[in-house]
């Protein structure tokens, strides 16, 4: 997949207030353009499982929906397997397969199997093939107990495996998984991400995954693209980032006694009671070294090391990328 | 093979869809039924004592006019806001837009489907009727050649008008009470209650330029032997609303695709 310059602006009928302001609105030609997306470019190779981030409105279902198919972009250029989502919509829909958390894909009135069984025909899956496949997914899935069931009755985590599904029965090349573990429970989104492990590792599928979950990042993704008011902050590997952003350790201490802690090659950033948060740059300084220098000086209790979250690592950045332009709007 | 399997999945949507709301379909059925019987009773009160026919109709046409009337409608008159304005609502446009089947043929389909699972209702209607004694035979072999093919078209004729509805939903979203309006029009206008022949001619020339008409009234008016304009002229003028109505659903639709694709929704 290959993305350049990708550009999409929404214009919006400017809202007119005062008196009649309804009315003139309606007959109002003036238009505010809102740039979603603001020269995106980057390159998915086949096999790859990238982390799409950014921070609500930052552009992602924009594009996402570009990449899909589903919107025209107003410049730039998309290609997805050699063809042009927007243009070859139909031909591009056979080799994707979309799951979208907010939504579901399935007959809602209908028991989940009717859903997989239309599905299979509007792909055009072979039908003995299609059985297997579908045979296969309902095991790994472990969906045989709501087979029956009409999905308008299923629970969250029943209708996201449903969901995933019958994204993969056509078996595409590119799965597109936005927010694929929104409100389910950590039991639900660990199967869902071992789900999503074994078919990029199994079948070679390429997934683009949209999440704000950054627990599915860390366990599933190799790579993020970190996007915010639709420009493109970061795209490379994810222990690359963290060592780019967060190239250092905490050593969480607890003294028998309330006290500072000054020691060489750390900074005490909090402290707390007795419980004391030293930080050291991993890359300079190795841990033992640390701990060594902090238990001759004082009496310690109990101690760890924690490594940083990649949450901690996000927040910093959109805070840092976010602030500049909101003063400038 | 693929494309024909493709809108055969979703005919099998639109047949299971309604028969998943069991209850509902079933009374709808009821209602159909209950219906006949009530518009048979008052045509007899109208007609009772009198031995001259209303506009060359007499009680036996009416009745059983109104008989197959309702039962056509029935099966033929699908709601359009079961598909595209709910999908349009809960913003599941975009997901039939990642599909290997276009809009109109996926929603055409789905309709099919719904008449399919409707055809319970022609049981029903004639089943009614005969108990009434309202099912009349229609006037000559050829009226009832004519009827067959009048009626195919009219499935034509009433789907697009179906799908049209629902593709103003992209647009009418908001609007209440439109699909209420769109029902009582649509019902009246199409002749599936009285008969257009009792209409005033004011009335009848408004009909005339609809396309509701020729989703139920022309087929109707053939069986009794009273095509209008002849019956080669009906049939050519259900035709064209099919032409008509099919290129103003592509129009529409491709305004909406421009719409959700290029705006955004």
């Amino acid at each position: 997949m290959h993305v350049a310059g990708l550009v999409k602006e929404f214009r919006r009928v400017k809202r007119i207030t005062g008196r009649f302001g309804g009315l003139r609105t309606f007959f109002s030609r003036e238009y505010d353009v809102i740039r979603a997306v603001d020269d995106v470019s980057f390159d998915i190779d086949s096999g790859e499982l990238v982390g799409y981030l950014g921070p609500n409105g930052a552009g992602k279902s924009t594009t996402i929906k570009m990449l899909t198919g589903i919107l025209t972009p107003t410049a730039g250029t998309v290609t997805v397997a050699g063809r042009d989502p927007a243009r070859e919509r139909k031909a591009n829909a056979l080799n994707i397969g979309v799951v979208f958390g907010q939504r579901s894909q399935l007959w809602w009135d209908l028991p989940l199997r009717e859903s997989f069984r239309a599905l299979r025909d509007l792909y055009g899956v072979p039908s003995a093939e299609g059985e297997r496949r579908q045979r296969e997914l309902v095991e790994l899935l472990d969906m045989a107990e709501f087979l029956d069931t009409p999905v308008r009755q299923l629970s969250l985590g029943q209708r996201m495996r449903g969901d995933l599904a019958a994204a993969m029965l056509h078996q595409p090349r590119l799965l597109y998984l936005d927010e694929p573990t929104v409100g389910l429970d950590v039991v639900a989104k660990q199967r869902i991400r071992e789900f999503i492990a074994h078919i990029n590792a199994e079948l070679g599928t390429t997934v683009i995954l949209t999440t704000h979950d950054l627990e599915d990042v860390e366990q599933l993704c190799r790579r993020i693209i970190l996007i915010d008011h639709g420009r493109v902050l970061y795209d490379g590997g994810l222990a690359e980032l963290m060592a780019r952003y967060a190239p250092y350790r905490d050593l969480v201490v607890t003294l028998a006694e309330p006290s500072d802690v000054v020691v060489a090659s750390a900074d005490q950033v909090k402290r707390d009671g007795p419980v004391v948060t030293l930080r050291f740059r991993s890359d300079q300084v190795k841990a033992p070294e640390i701990i060594s220098a902090v238990t001759a000086a004082y009496p310690v209790v109990d101690l760890s090391v924690v490594e940083p979250r990649l949450e901690a690592v996000i927040s910093q950045i959109y805070t840092q990328r976010g602030l500049p332009e909101m003063v400038a709007s | 093979m693929i494309t024909l399997r493709r809108v055969l999945s979703q005919v099998r949507i639109g047949v299971l869809t309604p028969w998943a709301y069991r209850t509902s379909t079933l009374l709808s059925l009821l209602v159909l039924a209950l219906q006949i019987v009530l518009y048979s009773v008052v045509w007899r009160a109208i007609y009772a004592g009198r031995q001259d026919p209303v506009a060359g109709t007499d009680v036996h046409t009416a009745v059983g006019y109104a008989v197959l009337g309702l039962t056509i409608a029935a099966a033929l008159h699908t709601a359009p806001f079961w598909s595209i304005q709910a999908r349009v609502r809960d913003g599941l446009i975009g997901i039939d837009l990642t599909r290997p089947i276009g809009l109109l043929t996926q929603n055409l389909a789905v309709q099919t489907g719904h008449v399919l699972a409707a055809l319970p209702a022609v049981a029903v209607g004639l089943g009614t009727g005969l108990l009434v004694g309202g099912l009349t035979a229609p006037t000559s072999a050829g009226a009832a050649l004519g009827f067959a093919v009048s009626l195919l078209l009219a499935f034509g004729v009433s789907q697009l008008i179906t799908l049209l509805m629902s593709l103003t939903s992209f647009w009418t979203l908001e609007v209440g009470g439109i699909g209420m309006a769109f029902y009582v029009v649509r019902t009246f206008m199409s002749g599936a209650i009285l008969p257009l022949w009792f209409m005033p001619g004011w009335l009848q020339a408004i009909a005339g330029v609809l396309p509701f008409q020729a989703a139920t009234y022309t087929p109707l008016a053939v069986y009794f032997g009273r095509p209008p304009g002849g019956l080669a002229t009906a049939l050519g003028v259900q035709a064209l609303w099919i032409l008509v109505l099919a290129g103003l659903c592509a129009w529409v639709w491709s305004r909406a695709r421009y719409r959700v694709v290029v705006q955004g929704g």
